[in-house]
Order: structure tokens, then sequence, then C-alpha cells
């Protein structure tokens, strides 16, 4: 069994380096074939039909997240870097500052690019030391955005819209497990760069 | 169905979503975000149809501390209404099954929903938006609720897939959203949950 002090670890910092390295490639690769965009999205998100005490077992949150990426055709990948306040309804209603999430993002586009299915998978890291976790302490974070609606404009700029979207955060993996379930909404706009 | 049953299910389902539009759009032509014009005319009726559909509902992603409190453990639906160019009413007769938040009771409630809903399909009839609405029975008895009580609930799924074939389409809803509050005097009792759903609709009748 490998010792702990060995296990290998992905932090936010090898996450954007591979990033860039991906990016250069693509880059690289498709400038002198296909017609690409980099798109950048400012997004806004919140999860606050979620944990009412007696009604819901899924977490509230919400937060703002940036997006930066390479469009090819109807595929993109991007990078995904958002933060997420927590609200905690233990004892009373009290603003937690969450987590910061970075990760790596795959989108495919329908529709005349009106429709986009994406997934980001990444790093969370704890903003605020709970009994049992320091902050810091970085886990998991997977998203899934099943329909995004996206309205484009002459300008390139395009208004973007998720009704309802899945995230999972796992900042800590060590036990005792910190993990979330978010149901969010969220909606943005788009920048071509 | 076991947890790990479910979300190998919800896999197979993206997947199968995602191969499907790609077949299906492959054909089209280069993009143009500046022509609205350039999507394909809809497919879709413009005459009155009635369409009948069953669906079957869960929420494949469980809550992860406790995830044998499923929030919704299954919901069946049949429901029945004419469509009009892009616009569909509906009316619609489900049993629903939702665990309970509480944790000190762990019994499931099973109520009885008679819904009123509208809908609209786009995007070349391959997406539809709906919301229904009416009242809601609670069918399950608790030690604090007697059956027969009625309440609200609101169901909404802003974006499934469709898979027309003929007469019979194909829909996958990843994520809804389900509001009931069968009591809502006294002692409250309401849920929300989130879901994904599947369902079959028939086109029974058209002029």
């Amino acid at each position: 069994m490998m010792s702990r002090c060995c296990r290998p670890r992905m932090g936010p910092a090898v996450l954007v380096k591979l990033l860039g390295i991906l990016l250069t490639l693509a880059v690289t690769g498709v400038h002198a074939q296909h017609r690409h965009h980099i798109p950048m999205r400012f997004l806004l998100h919140g999860a606050l039909l979620s944990d009412m005490p007696g009604l819901s077992n899924a977490a509230a949150g919400f937060g703002g997240a940036l997006e930066v990426g390479l469009r090819v055709r109807d595929l993109e990948g991007f990078l995904h870097f958002e933060q997420d306040s927590w609200l905690a309804i233990d004892n009373a209603l009290a603003l937690r500052p969450g987590v910061v999430n970075i990760g790596l993002g795959l989108a495919r586009y329908f529709f005349r690019q009106r429709l986009c299915a994406k997934a980001v998978v990444g790093t969370s890291t704890l903003l605020f030391a709970t009994p049992f976790h320091p902050a810091g302490t970085t886990g998991l974070f997977v998203a899934l955005e099943p329909a995004v609606f996206r309205l484009p404009f002459r300008s390139g700029v395009a208004l973007v819209a998720a009704p309802l979207s899945l995230a999972w955060l796992v900042p800590a993996r060590e036990s005792p497990t910190l993990r979330r379930l978010e149901y969010r909404l969220s909606f943005g706009i788009e920048v071509p760069l | 169905m076991k947890t790990a049953h479910r979300r190998l299910l919800g896999l197979l389902l993206c997947a199968l979503l995602t191969a499907t539009h790609a077949d299906a759009w492959a054909s089209a032509p280069e993009s143009s975000v500046s022509s609205p014009r350039a999507v394909p005319p809809a497919s879709t009726p413009t005459f009155p149809a009635a369409v009948v559909q069953l669906d079957a509902a869960a929420s494949l992603w469980r809550h992860p501390i406790a995830p044998h409190r499923a929030p919704l453990d299954h919901r069946v639906t049949l429901s029945a209404g004419p469509q009009w160019r892009i616009f569909e009413a509906t009316f619609s007769l489900s049993l629903a099954h939702v665990g309970d938040a509480d944790i000190h009771e762990a019994a499931r409630t099973r109520t009885l929903h008679l819904g009123l809903g509208v809908g609209a399909r786009y995007f070349a009839d391959r997406m539809v938006s709906r919301l229904s609405l009416g009242p809601t029975i609670l069918l399950s008895r608790s030690f604090r609720h007697a059956p027969g009580k009625v309440g609200l609930f609101l169901d909404w799924r802003p974006a499934g897939f469709r898979f027309p074939r003929r007469g019979t389409t194909l829909e996958l809803h990843p994520l809804g959203l389900l509001l009931q509050a069968p009591i809502l005097s006294d002692v409250p009792l309401a849920h929300i949950v989130f879901y994904a759903a599947f369902s079959v609709a028939l086109r029974v009748a058209a002029k």
C-alpha cells in the first residue's frame, strides 16, 4: 500500500500548468486549419432552493465563476475558476467563505451554438477552517451542466444561462470527509477575446 | 434500485444523449451565430394533436452524507394533452414517493399529484421545457399527518432532450425540480427535490 507521504497530489498550480500546456498545443495544432474562438465567460450561480430545514438534503450556496477557453467548431476546452460561498443553517443562518474551485472543462455545442453541455473536473480548496479541517485543504470538484442556453449577438457577445446544473464538491477527502452536492441556477455573459 | 445502478444509468443516458445529438446535427451546415434564421425549420406538426405520455423519475444523485435518505425515491406520471405548433398543454396524474428530510422520520411520503401544465418545444423539436402545477394529495400516514390532506405542487423541467421516432418520442430530462407541500397548515409538510426523468410519448390523435 502506498504511504500517505508518497501519495501523488494534484494541486491548483499543477492544474493551471497542465491547462497552459494543453491550450498551447491545441492552438498550435488547430490554428492553421480551423477557425477558432477564445471566449471568456463571467458567471454567477446560486443553489438557494436547497438545504432548507426539513425540506431538502442538498446544500445551499452562491458565488461567481470565470471561464476562459478555446473553441474549435462545436467543441471547447476551458479553464474554470470559481468561488463558492456557503450558507450554513445548523444553528442560525450564516455565510461561510466556502471554497475556491479550479478545473478543466469540456463543452459540446449544439443547435448553432445556442445550447451546450458542459463538464468540469478539478480541485476544490477550503477557504475557512472547520472543526476537523484547516483552511487550504484541497480535494475534488466536479460540475455537470447538461443544458446551457446561449443567446449570441452580432458583436460576438453572448448571454448564457443554465437553469439547472449539478456540482459535487469534496474539499476534504480525509476522514471525516467534507462533501457537498449543489443544484445550481447560473447565468452570465460571454465575451470574445 | 441501488445507488450505484442509478448513477450508472445516468452516465449511460448522458452518453446516449451526446451521441444522438451529434448524429442528428452532423449534416447541419457551419455554425452562424449571427443568423437566427440559419436554425433548421421545426419538424413539429402545425396542426392540433393529442399526446399520451408515460414518465418515470428518480433522484440519481443522493445525499452525500446519508444516501439512504433519497429525496425522490421514484415518481410515475401519466399525462395527456393537446399540442399546437410548438406549444402543448397537459393534464397529468402522478404518484410520488419522497424520502422525508427529517432525520427522525425516515418513512417515505407518498403523494398523488393532479397537474395542469404547459410546455414549449424548440430547436427543431429536439428540446422541450415544461411547467406544471396543481393540487397534491397526501396518501401516506405518519405520526404527525393523516392521509387525505390536500396541498399544492409545482414541477419544473427547464430543458429536456427529445428523440422523435415517427409517432413515438423518447424524452430525457437530466435535471428537474419538484416542489410539493401536501400540508400547508398546522405542522407543514413540504419537500424540495431534484430529479432526472425519462419518458415515452405517443401521439394518439391528429387532425
